[in-house]
């Protein structure tokens, strides 16, 4: 039997970016890229478990805003358009190595690659990648838990209760939509909790949340298991800690994996290293380059020096990292075990882009690591959180801790110098909502559209991805354009709500745009 | 700008605004600034505009971290009118303040809080940072004017914020619950802990400083995942490129 347990958790997010307005968006490609590179290359895996035979779990949060897009009509025919012009950039590039044998099988590879996406994506997964998760999840494989509506940095939206009870409940109302059940986990995003969230939780009908570290270790009082058991908030909804030793080995800029010399970088796109007139036909209309996916370099060394790569050494160390990793959880388990009077489970939650897209060969090393842990050991078994509260039904009761896994554990990312003029918006608006709803308890018609669109605005206007946009720098201009349109038709539907005098026109113009969550209720803020 | 304070007791660390400084950066960015009026930010969005009567005057506090809280206000018209009235020559001499309260583990009924320190501003920043020197505690603020002799008139107060901790909680007695879910939702029975098997026993007993929760605090690092990746960071950014 085994002496503990093993919880890999899967982040999968992308703020809603569906720009119907521009016919080439940047923002868009972010969605293609995490299908091609992240969720396809994830779900080959999966799916290859599956008919191996192989028993394996996993919890995996898909949030509304990528389960949305995901789904739309528009966004997977763009997906498809956008994966021709790269086949074809592909055997461009395929012809222009055809001396330079290095690279040229490096090309080759891509340009397989592409072919076989788009097989899957048309045939095995008809353009559809929520009903193919769905479908891991019913064969009781992965476990996929809820998030909050538009992905809203909670803690600091908490000035309003409505504001985070809206969050929560939409979000939990599209996951039952999309996934056909109810969900027992909730993924806080950025992992941001505070002190009576998790009460909204329980309403809501909730199990379980994972917190950072952090939100464990100082809970008060203090938990016996540290981070290697759940603790139960005082409302009854149990926190999963993140366990730092595997969580390190991952994600560590220094010690991690994904720095490795022999895995590619992710940097030298030939979309910034070739002539733009090659590359124009592929990269953003107005000739922004912008990533395809075509790179040729590894890592090689902590410099700008970067070497061809290699992708048979690459391979071998996807092998021996996956190794390593398994070897490193058996021995802490066979150690927690010794002082526990349960099974520990470590928790590992990454942001599901690392594997593929950030570090490309990500996908190959889980896919080994799940192999190993099948065949190679027995110290220790994959669970889900559910399975694992399941077993044990008793835990400690402890209230766990403000924190985030945000850079320095709390909420300097999303509330510093950059940003922080957001949220007198964000909290007024809600105050706004809240009397919209109070003032109709009932609506029908032009006023329904309207007051159920005020609901939508407010949501998308508070996703965390725009402060966080702000703040990176990288971004700022595009996030701080999404907060304050959004925030503007929030106010404008207001006035023309209490004025009685609603702008069909312009409201079917955004209720097409910002077409998200169609059967909202407003009344969520009531 | 660095400003003094003064507290009731305590010795403090300076507060200050290095928000106004980023805040500058960032006005000067280029995107569609709304009208300056009355000390508003440049690149907020006037709902004042759109709802006068909604809007009064407000202070919300906003914990960063553990040591560090950030303040945001509105002072109408109205209530800045008032309080020239009320302190009639004084005013002009008179300090915007912010009046810290804590209230830690209390209720508050309006005399008992543990003390206060009080925080100057400039009232047109409409917002500011303050320095801390105790985590996970509760505060709320009056935002106020403060006379040259020490009166103070309060014009707003904000509800009651709680700062993160920055440790681990002390030892105590420990207590266990089941949870299973019922028609109602969770259905929760305190239970007694089970007794530790007696393998497990001996070594808590040979091992007094251990402490699993010890053991997690110290390998962990603060928020590695962020900081190294996210879905949009560094996404067209070509100063990030090598």
């Amino acid at each position: 039997m085994e002496k503990g347990y093993l919880a890999i958790v899967l982040h999968a997010h992308l703020p809603f970016v569906r720009h119907p307005e521009h016919v080439d968006s940047l923002e868009e490609n972010w969605v293609f890229e995490a299908i091609t590179d992240t969720y396809i290359p994830l779900l080959s895996v999966l799916d290859g478990l599956v008919e191996d035979g192989i028993d394996f779990r996993l919890t995996l949060s898909i949030t509304p805003t990528l389960a949305s897009m995901f789904a739309d009509p528009f966004l997977q025919s763009r997906y498809l358009d956008r994966l021709e012009r790269l086949i074809e950039l592909g055997k461009k590039e395929v012809k222009r190595t055809r001396y330079h044998h290095e690279f040229n099988i490096l090309a080759l590879m891509y340009h397989r690659r592409l072919l076989k996406v788009r097989k899957a994506f048309l045939n095995r997964y008809n353009l559809n990648l929520v009903q193919a998760f769905k479908r891991l999840q019913e064969l009781g494989k992965v476990e996929i838990i809820a998030s909050a509506a538009t992905h809203g940095y909670l803690p600091l939206l908490s000035v309003n209760t409505s504001a985070v009870r809206a969050q929560i409940r939409v979000g939990i109302k599209n996951y039952k939509q999309v996934f056909g059940r109810n969900p027992k986990g909730f993924w806080l995003p950025e992992c941001g909790y505070y002190p009576g969230v998790d009460e909204l939780l329980r309403q809501d009908g909730i199990r379980y949340t994972i917190l950072e570290t952090h939100g464990i270790t100082r809970a008060g009082p203090r938990p016996k298991y540290g981070v290697y058991a759940p603790i139960y908030c005082p409302s009854g909804v149990a926190a999963f800690g993140r366990d730092p030793e595997s969580s390190k080995q991952v994600w560590s800029s220094i010690e991690g994996y994904p720095g490795d010399y022999d895995y590619r970088e992710f940097y030298r796109d030939i979309a910034y290293d070739l002539d733009l007139d090659y590359i124009k036909p592929y990269i953003h209309r107005d000739g922004i380059r912008v990533d395809t996916g075509f790179k040729y370099f590894r890592v090689t060394g902590k410099n700008n020096h970067k070497e061809v790569y290699v992708p048979k050494r690459a391979k071998r160390k996807a092998e021996i990292h996956a190794g390593d990793f398994m070897f490193n959880r058996e021995k802490q388990i066979e150690y927690l075990a010794s002082v526990m009077n349960r099974k520990p489970i470590i928790v590992a939650p990454y942001d599901a882009e690392l594997f593929g897209h950030w570090w490309f060969e990500g996908p190959d090393w889980l896919n080994r690591l799940i192999r190993k842990i099948d065949s190679e050991q027995k110290t220790f078994r994959l669970i889900t959180l559910s399975e694992y509260l399941e077993e044990y039904p008793i835990s400690q009761v402890s209230a766990p801790s403000t924190s985030s896994w945000g850079y320095k554990g709390f909420h300097e990312t999303w509330l510093n110098g950059t940003n922080d003029w957001i949220y007198r918006q964000l909290h007024q608006g809600a105050q706004f909502m809240e009397r919209l709803a109070t003032n109709h308890p009932t609506a029908e018609g032009l006023t329904l559209r309207a007051l159920n669109q005020a609901a939508r605005e407010l949501l998308v206007a508070q996703a965390s991805d725009w402060a966080f946009m702000i703040n990176s720098g990288a971004m700022a201009e595009y996030g701080t354009r999404r907060t304050k349109t959004h925030l503007l038709r929030l106010g404008r539907l207001m006035r023309e709500i209490e004025d009685r005098k609603i702008d069909e026109g312009w409201l079917s113009m955004i209720e097409s745009q910002d077409n998200i969550f169609p059967q909202i209720d407003y009344r969520s803020y009531a | 700008m660095i400003k003094s304070i003064e507290s009731k007791d305590i010795e403090r660390p300076k507060s200050y605004n290095p928000g106004s400084e980023k805040q500058e950066k960032a006005k000067q960015s280029d995107f569609e600034a709304s009208q300056d009026t009355q000390g508003l930010t440049r690149d907020s969005i006037d709902f004042r505009n759109l709802y006068e009567e909604y809007c009064e005057s407000r202070v919300v506090l906003l914990p960063v971290e553990p040591y560090l809280i950030h303040a945001y206000w509105d002072v109408t018209h109205n209530d800045i009118e008032k309080a020239k009235q009320r302190l009639g020559d004084d005013y002009r001499k008179s300090q915007a303040i912010l009046r810290f309260y804590d209230v830690t583990n209390i209720i508050y009924d309006g005399t008992n809080a543990h003390g206060f320190f009080d925080v100057d501003i400039d009232l047109q920043s409409q917002n500011w940072y303050v320095d801390l020197w105790s985590p996970d505690k509760s505060y709320f603020v009056d935002l106020g004017f403060k006379t040259g002799d020490g009166f103070f008139l309060p014009v707003t107060r904000s509800s009651v914020a709680r700062t993160p901790c920055a440790w681990p909680a002390p030892k105590a007695d420990e207590h266990y619950m089941s949870v299973a879910e019922d028609e109602e939702g969770l259905s929760k029975i305190e239970v007694p802990e089970k007794p530790l098997p007696q393998s497990i026993q001996a070594r808590y007993e040979k091992r007094v400083d251990f402490d699993l929760t010890e053991m997690s605090e110290k390998a962990f690092t603060l928020g590695i995942s962020s900081e190294f990746i996210s879905s949009t960071q560094g996404k067209n950014d070509s100063a990030d490129r090598l």
